[in-house]
């Protein structure tokens, strides 16, 4: 079996959940088997990962694991049906706080149930005592039943946490205790399993190592090694090497190994990775989404462990084959941009290229798409506000926020413009490529100074040189034969990310995972002497 | 059914427990149904229970109830077949006879204890933290089930205790927060009983709760409270046909004042009652003239066994010559020092007589001031300050006995009085109350003494040692006033106000 390790699936999702979506469609589609394996705890797991159109039988969570909650019918669980173990209760509904309050006859407060508005169904119960005390938060999945149930203390600190099966056996237990310091800290969790066997861990670090194991014995085979792709390093890069029976385990680079990826081979190492890279050679292998990263790692680290190159995005068939959009019928001038207006996607830069781009053609125009970052009260998105103010850009340059509706926008656009700081690959150019967009970047690390090929789909300039790549984008809005040759460009090297090629890549990591296991299998007292050739 | 309620059965019974537990045999073995019901949890009852001749079938403990483990046969649970214990990851190390740890790396994740009065068996198992805390604790019935797992705050308090059924289900949540600043049990929660959730805020109101349960069960119900402190629950039982306070003691204090406790079943609710049952008539005419519109009832709270009653008289060839007896609780209101006093005397004429004492005590003071009179006196071979003994081990205490005396404060009834006279032993006894007059008769089975008057106790105690024919005719009238409280003759008595 091969699992794709990350924490959840958010609703807003990251790079690294859409390359595990594609992953897990591209596996899908070659019928070799694979599952997303969620380490992290959420009452709306399996309504994220239905979202995302993962179904029951490609997804594990740890919890939902040892919760005996893997498949499980949906059942929707109003106030109404709560049994709060008192008489006559009346309901009262706060829909300032999307809650109801459930107090006796004589007003004494009973629970506050927290609720979805949208349909009413219980999100989290918050429980008293007959003398007013807070003693327990049950919090519901959204499947409806209560999966985790949280004790609180005398002084209104959650203190033991635990975790239920759908029927209500408890499985697994964290607790809250004093440090030496007098600090609250989770001080231990407990694993009681479906035969009754209690494990007992410090960390979920060490239940997470446990959670691998087992999933190594469930899918175990003499033939063919378990393979863990780790997506989100702190998860399990630990864990992984501590595991009692050998498997492939991969860690796949999402980001810049280094924290300036300009400066691959000197500048300190991605905190993220560093434990990894310093323990490289006691992993199986490493993903790097492009070429590029690939050989500045093995420049850098010279590591025994396998290398391999598989681009995290994937071009859908249907897409390549799709009837092409010549330059001509495109909005002429018009550029988009697809990220989170977030500092290190540098947008202001791109909005100063365009400014200048506009004294020359005044055709142009920018659109913007994605959520504004948070990050120090919205710093990204009001320096874009600002190059626009200073430049009366105001009628060139909008915010659009985040769309789903990509085929529409990038068929009608004409160029791409991209001026991150740093990329682990760049889904978003990927896409536009595939839709015939002239792409413009700068020369950065990693992805976009690859998916952009200088001269072949659109112009890479050196990095921050914001001026060059309005050049460039002036040159191309005054050529139309340059254009088409670019949009044309682009549609084909999209192929580079086809399913095909893509799988190849991966053939090669599933390849070299089967080619070592005889070896390992053999290196196993268990197995010594019963291996088969 | 009949119902005789209390608290619990303990390690150590005072006679009240030995009372109730003993009109349960008695109307058991008469054919008429009787549960001794018990409201507080104790793992380990069934082990209790059987030190007094009782079992699951007629002890029905609540919780035992809500668990739906009452009639669970015991089985043993060693430590080492403990199949909870993944033993290929952590290894099991002994610590001597009490306890074992789980430990891991050199860490110790766990602690087992052993079941007290076991060889190995598993009692709990307390789990610690990084930081060396305990976090939870698993308690194990004596029948070797998993009963309930505390769980603590952060201080180290209780903070739940969950009860659980044999399928390891919560069945029932007893949380503890704080009141006003002060931490104590806040909630007891019913999960899934029949398919509901029942919220409580004090175990006495769980305990109406499972009584009205228990009696929707069965029909003609009679209620017996034998526990002061649980009158006012069984005051509101629904489904009785009658209601009955025993009472095991004294009412009033040494002035003649009611204590508080009975002011619940003699004044606040006894017209929630059907009546009082005291053990003597003594005790029955004080209570008419101070509550004359009471209805109070006489039935003996002892009853000697068939067994006991058939078995053949111990002569006194057979008996420890000299040895002397006291049985009870060694606290002050049962006056043992007067009885250490009264033998110091005796061993003036008999240098070699010897003084058994047998009962638990709460007051080490009182012990370690006797111990040391003992050794001043330097007679530490012949005072013995014996354990408690269970019905089982009592026997032979009382069959090498020559003479019991009894310097309590007050009595129900003198219930060991009885078991002594049962066994042949005649008695030497303070007069105080109740109902030593009609037990005790002058040369045929005893003497009374002026109350607090060791001397004399000692004067008639010489008397008895010195003559082997008074002692005969002593221990003869002793066996035959046992008779008097043969399993029929109480039976017609209790079954005649209970019906």
């Amino acid at each position: 079996m091969i699992f794709f390790i990350n924490a959840q699936m958010p609703e807003k999702k990251s790079g690294i959940e859409h390359a595990q979506l594609k992953r897990l469609k591209l596996f899908n589609k070659m019928h070799r088997e694979a599952r997303i394996v969620l380490r992290d705890w959420s009452p709306e797991t399996h309504r994220l990962t239905a979202l995302a159109g993962i179904d029951d039988e490609h997804v594990i969570s740890m919890f939902d694991y040892y919760q005996q909650a893997t498949h499980v019918e949906n059942k929707i669980v109003t106030p109404p049906d709560l049994d709060l173990g008192v008489e006559n209760l009346k309901f009262s509904s706060d829909f300032d706080h999307q809650r109801y309050l459930a107090e006796t006859i004589d007003g004494q407060l009973v629970a506050r149930i927290n609720v979805d508005i949208k349909d009413d169904h219980v999100l989290s119960t918050e429980l008293f005592d007959g003398f007013g005390n807070l003693y327990r938060v049950d919090h519901y999945d959204s499947r409806g039943f209560i999966s985790l149930s949280q004790w609180y203390t005398p002084d209104n600190q959650i203190g033991t946490e635990e975790w239920k099966t759908p029927e209500g056996r408890v499985a697994i237990e964290a607790f809250t205790r004093k440090n030496a310091q007098g600090e609250m800290k989770q001080s231990a969790w407990k694993l009681t399993t479906q035969a009754g066997k209690v494990y007992q861990f410090d960390t979920i670090e060490e239940l997470t190592k446990h959670f691998f194991d087992d999933l190594n014995n469930d899918f175990w085979s003499e033939t063919q090694p378990n393979i863990y792709i780790l997506d989100r390093d702190h998860l399990g890069d630990w864990a992984l090497l501590n595991m009692e029976k050998p498997a492939y385990r991969v860690i796949h680079l999402h980001n810049s190994h280094a924290t300036d990826a300009q400066n691959p081979m000197h500048s300190t190492l991605n905190q993220h990775y560093e434990f990894a890279l310093k323990s490289m050679d006691r992993y199986d292998a490493f993903i790097s989404a492009t070429k590029k990263q690939t050989q500045d790692v093995r420049a850098r680290f010279q590591p025994k462990t396998h290398l391999f190159t598989i681009p995290v995005g994937i071009v859908p068939e249907q897409l390549l084959n799709s009837k092409r959009v010549a330059v001509k019928e495109r909005q002429f001038g018009k550029i988009v941009a697809f990220a989170r207006i977030a500092w290190e996607k540098h947008l202001d830069d791109l909005v100063r290229a365009v400014a200048l781009v506009h004294q020359v053609v005044p055709e142009v125009t920018l659109d913007l798409y994605g959520y504004a970052d948070g990050s120090n009260n919205y710093e990204a998105r009001r320096l874009v506000e600002e190059v626009i103010e200073a430049n009366q850009l105001e009628d060139v340059v909008k915010l659009k926020g985040y769309t789903t509706d990509i085929d529409k926008v990038e068929n009608n656009a004409m160029m791409f413009g991209l001026t991150s700081r740093m990329e682990g690959f760049n889904l978003a150019v990927m896409e536009g490529i595939a839709h015939g967009l002239i792409s413009f970047s700068y020369d950065v690390n990693y992805g976009p100074n690859e998916i952009v090929e200088d001269g072949v789909n659109g112009k890479v300039v050196p990095y921050g040189d914001y001026e060059a790549l309005a050049q460039a984008m002036i040159k191309v809005l005054k050529d139309p034969q340059l254009a088409q040759k670019y949009s044309t460009g682009a549609y084909d090297s999209a192929k580079r990310y086809s399913d095909e090629n893509v799988w190849h890549a991966w053939e090669e990591l599933l390849q070299d995972a089967e080619n070592c296991w005889p070896d390992k299998l053999k290196a196993m007292p268990e197995y010594r002497g019963e291996v088969r050739k | 059914m009949k119902y005789f309620v209390s608290r619990s059965i303990y390690t150590f019974n005072s006679g009240m427990e030995h009372s109730q537990a003993n009109r349960t045999l008695l109307f058991n073995a008469s054919g008429d149904q009787a549960r001794y019901v018990t409201r507080d949890y104790n793992r380990l009852w069934v082990r209790d229970a059987e030190r007094v001749n009782l079992n699951s079938t007629n002890v029905l403990n609540m919780y035992d109830f809500f668990q739906g483990t009452s009639a669970v046969e015991r089985v043993q649970l060693p430590v080492r077949e403990f199949k909870q214990l993944a033993l290929n990851e952590y290894q099991l190390v002994e610590h001597g006879a009490d306890y074992s740890t789980v430990d891991h790396a050199g860490r110790q994740l766990a602690r087992i204890n052993i079941m007290p009065g076991t060889v190995g068996l598993v009692g709990d198992i307390e789990y610690y933290d990084r930081f060396e805390t305990v976090v939870s604790r698993e308690n194990f019935d004596w029948r070797g089930f998993k009963s309930s797992i505390d769980y603590f705050h952060p201080d180290g308090s209780l903070g739940v205790r969950r009860f659980l059924n044999l399928a390891g289900e919560v069945v029932l949540e007893n949380t503890y927060m704080n009141v006003e600043g002060q931490l104590q049990p806040t909630m007891w929660k019913l999960v899934n009983y029949h398919g509901k959730n029942y919220r409580f805020d004090t175990e006495d109101q769980l305990f109406l709760f499972f009584l009205n349960e228990v009696t929707q069960q069965t029909t003609d119900n009679v209620v017996v409270s034998d526990h002061r402190e649980l009158d006012y629950v069984i005051a509101d039982v629904e489904n009785a046909t009658s209601k009955w306070v025993a009472l095991h003691g004294s009412h009033v204090d040494q002035g003649g004042t009611p204590f508080a406790a009975y002011s619940i079943a003699l004044q606040i609710r006894a017209q929630d009652f059907d009546g009082i049952i005291v053990p003597t008539q003594e005790q029955q005419l004080e209570l008419k003239e101070q509550f004359p519109e009471l209805n109070v009832q006489v039935a003996p709270d002892v009853a000697i066994s068939p067994e006991l009653i058939n078995s053949k008289p111990v002569w006194l060839r057979d008996r420890i010559a000299g040895r002397i007896i006291f049985s009870g609780r060694l606290e002050a209101d049962k006056r043992p020092m007067e009885a250490l006093k009264a033998f110091f005397k005796v061993l003036e004429q008999f240098p070699d007589a010897s003084l058994e004492f047998r009962g638990y005590t709460n007051d080490q003071n009182m012990l370690n001031e006797m111990k040391n009179l003992v050794e001043q006196r330097g007679v530490q071979a012949q005072v013995i300050f014996g354990n408690y003994l269970t019905d089982n081990e009592i026997q032979s205490f009382y069959n090498r006995a020559q003479v019991i005396v009894n310097t309590s404060v007050s009595e129900a009834a003198g219930m060991n009085l009885i078991e002594a006279m049962a066994h042949g032993v005649p008695v030497v006894s303070f007069d105080t109350k109740y109902g030593l007059h009609s037990l005790i008769e002058k040369d045929k089975n005893g003497y009374i003494v002026t109350n607090g008057d060791y001397a004399q106790m000692a004067r008639r105690i010489q008397k008895i040692l010195s003559d082997d024919v008074l002692w005969t005719q002593l221990s003869q009238g002793a066996y035959a006033k046992a008779q008097e409280y043969r399993f029929d003759e109480v039976y017609q008595k209790w079954h005649a106000i209970l019906k």
